[in-house]
Order: structure tokens, then sequence, then C-alpha cells
């Protein structure tokens, strides 16, 4: 119990990484992508959605052993620049978290750009503002604030995601109880251990999120 | 056909039962929790309010593992000698437990939703409590609950994979054999991630079709006039 407690603080470094990475790059995504799709129609738009289809419609675990065991195959990649992401196990998990994140975000961002009332824009045009000055500064505005409560579940769905790292060999906080369960066949010690860890991170991410909706409610 | 596709559509086969049983096993455990909370009981509340912050906070690997593993314990322990649940029982019930908290949330919102008027009216039929539920209350719940559970059905069949790692051969486990015995991991992974593609598309139609059964009633009325 003291070896697991002492490699602990490592374990959980990994685990906040692997979430943050994942949740700001898919949010990154999430923005662009729901902005596009908002302002795109017909062919185009519809090709945009191909990528959350698949991402939505296949579960993590395999979009990550793709990423990790399948592009390693391809000679290309192995010697390229993009080998720094592909070849490590931590680089192959942020990417499969992000782009899973990036998915789900992508919907919800366009969804949130889809329901705000259409006079808003029709008003911005009337005062002369262009397209693109409208999306950034009225209608992204207005979107976030709705968004906001989805985003909460978003992070914890991230934190989640990141235990499946154990998979491909990580030693974050699921791999590391992993490995001592398989060392010392006693579950019931260190599982309540990760648990609690588990739901205190949680916990911390969702009083930053209830912090940001008050600060951003309208008065 | 590549190789090894009978094998994955086995999987497959085996993911969607999973995934049936899961739903089944959580749908009845959030009924009775429902059911359990009409009591108004402090300790019950109490104890499925922890519950579902536990379940939903912590990995649904984690429940996998713990189901698996802590099984085994107890079941050696009873047994005398090494014991085991089976990889597909011990997923159902990690999955099933996982998705009592999560249905338990949807099915406990359309419950609140359902107007108090309806339980007086049924109390004023001379239907007893129990037959106000199943012929009253149920059918709306289940109207109003069907979104959300669409939902969890579509993130359920994609968690089933998890269960790979106690390994139960279902879909994902399938593939990752078949992707090292043609060290070709990259075309069996997308071929697995192929056949999770296709169960969630016929997924959505079929819970579609559900859904305008559900609000048949709902579609405007037609009048003539002449």
């Amino acid at each position: 119990m003291q070896d697991f407690i002492n490699r602990l603080p490592d374990a959980i470094l990994l685990t906040v990484q692997l979430t943050l990475v994942g949740f700001f790059a898919g949010q990154t995504i999430a923005l662009v992508l729901g902005s596009t799709l908002h302002l795109t129609k017909g062919i185009p738009h519809n090709l945009l959605r191909v990528y959350p289809f698949i991402f939505r419609g296949t579960p993590l675990l395999i979009q990550l052993f793709i990423i990790y065991y399948g592009v390693a195959q391809i000679d290309a990649v192995r010697n390229s620049f993009l080998w720094i992401v592909f070849g490590s196990a931590e680089g192959a998990a942020m990417l499969a978290l992000t782009l899973n994140i990036g998915a789900y975000s992508s919907i919800l961002v366009f969804g949130a750009l889809q329901n705000l009332p259409k006079g808003q824009i029709e008003a911005s045009g009337a005062l002369g503002i262009g397209r693109l000055q409208t999306l950034i500064r009225i209608e992204l505005p207005q979107a976030y604030r709705h968004l906001l409560p989805s985003l909460s579940n978003e992070i914890i769905f991230t934190l989640k995601g990141s235990a499946l790292a154990s998979t491909i060999t990580i030693m974050e906080l699921t791999g590391l109880t992993r490995t001592f369960i398989a060392k010392t066949y006693s579950p019931f010690e260190y599982f309540p251990v990760a648990g609690l860890v588990y739901l205190a991170i949680g916990f911390v991410a969702l009083q930053i999120f209830r912090y940001l909706e008050n600060k951003l409610r309208l008065p | 056909m590549p190789d090894y596709s009978f094998q994955l559509l086995m999987g497959a086969g085996l993911t969607l039962l999973l995934g049936l049983c899961s739903a089944v096993f959580a749908l009845t455990m959030a009924t009775v929790f429902l059911l359990a909370a009409q009591l108004k009981s402090r300790a019950v509340n109490g104890f499925i309010r922890v519950y579902s912050i536990i379940i939903r906070g912590v990995p649904e690997i984690l429940v996998i593992f713990l189901t698996f593993y802590g099984a085994a314990i107890i079941l050696t322990k009873i047994n005398g000698s090494y014991a085991e649940l089976s990889p597909f029982f011990a997923g159902v019930l990690a999955l099933g437990m996982v998705f009592t908290a999560y249905s338990y949330e949807v099915l406990r919102g359309a419950y609140e939703s359902i107007p108090k008027g309806q339980f007086e009216a049924g109390h004023t039929l001379g239907l007893n409590g129990v037959q106000t539920f199943f012929h009253i209350i149920f059918p709306q719940l289940m109207q109003k609950a069907l979104p959300g559970l669409s939902n969890l059905w579509l993130i359920l069949l994609k968690e089933t994979s998890l269960v790979s790692v106690i390994g139960l051969e279902e879909l994902m486990r399938k593939s990752s054999l078949a992707a090292g015995v043609k060290h070709d991991p990259l075309f069996y992974y997308c071929y697995g991630a192929l056949f999770y593609l296709a169960i969630t598309a016929f997924s959505e139609i079929a819970l579609k079709h559900m859904s305008t059964r559900v609000n048949r009633h709902k579609q405007p009325i037609k009048v003539e006039i002449a």
C-alpha cells in the first residue's frame, strides 16, 4: 500500500494532464467545427458532419487502438514529424481523447448556435455587421453561456475517458490501480482510493464550472 | 469478405446481447429506485443520491474491474476454492449498475414532470396505486423519458467495448484478436469500428420509430372544414 501511495501523485498528475489536454484541445476543435457547421449548408455541411458521425458512433476504446496500434503501421507516419504524437502512448491517448471530445462538443456548439433566435442575426445584419463579426461578437458569447452546463458534463466525460489510457500501458490512475491489483489481488483496498480521487477531481472541475456559470450569468 | 468477418459478426451479436441485457437490468433497477423514492424515506433517498454521485463520477472501466475482481474474491470465499463470475455476467452487472444511476436520473426527471392531477384522477376513478402507475403514469413516463433513454442506449452500446478488458469476446475483443493474428491492427480495428457504426446507425433508426410510436397521439388532428 505504501508503494501505491508513493506512486499516486504521478498517476494523478497524468490523469489530470490527459483530461485537460483532451478537454481544451477538443473544445478548440468544437469551437471551429461547430461554428463552421453553423455557417455552411448543403454538401460542405454534410461532408463536415462525417467526422462527428464516425467519432460519436464508435467506442473511444476502438478509436484509441486505431490511433495507437493502427496508425503505427503506416510508414509515411512513422517517418514523419507526426510520429512524435502517434509514436508515444501518451500522445496517442491525448489525440484520441481530443478527437472524441471534439466530435461530441462540436455537435453541442452547433446545436447551441442553431437554437439562438434568428432575429439576432437579422438585427446585426440590419446594423451592417458582417456575418463573421456577428458570429464572434453576438452569437458565440450567447451560445457559450447556454453551453456551460453541458461543458461541465463533457469534462467529467473526458476525465472518465482518460481511464482508457490504461489499456495502452499508460500508468495513470486506473493503470496504476490495475497494476497493484494484479500484483496483490486485493481489489477492495485499491479501488476505493482510485474512486475517491476520481470523485475529488470531478468535484473540483464541477466547482470551477459552477463558479464560471455564476460569474457569466446575465444580471 | 475479409478473413474473420464471421468472428466479428458473432462479436457484434454478443455486443448487442450484452447491451440489451445491461439495459433491461438498468431499467428494472431504475424503476425500483423510482418506486422506492416514493416512500419518501430519508435513508432510501440518501442511499440513492450517494449511489448516483459515486457511480456517475467514477470511470466505467474501474467499475467493471471492481465487479469482476471483487466478485471473484467474494465467490472464492463462499466456494472455498477459486471461483469467478463469467465476464458476461460481470459485464451486465457492472454496466447495469452504472446505467441504473443514469436512467434513474432520466426517469426521475420525466416522473416529476407528470402533473399531480393524473394521480388524483386515477384515484378518483377507483384505481389503486399500482394500477394508476401502470395504466396511467407509465405510458406518459415512457413518452417523456424516451429521448433521454435513447441517448443512454447509444452511450451504453459504446461502453460495452470496455468489457473486453476482462476478456469477454465481444466485438472489441474479436477485433483485437483478429488484428493480432493477421498483424494488421489498422484494418481490423477500422473494420470493428464499422460494425459499431452500423449498430449505432441501426439503433438510431429503430429509436426514431419508437419515438413516433410513443408520440403517435400527439400528431396534429386534421380537421376538414367544408
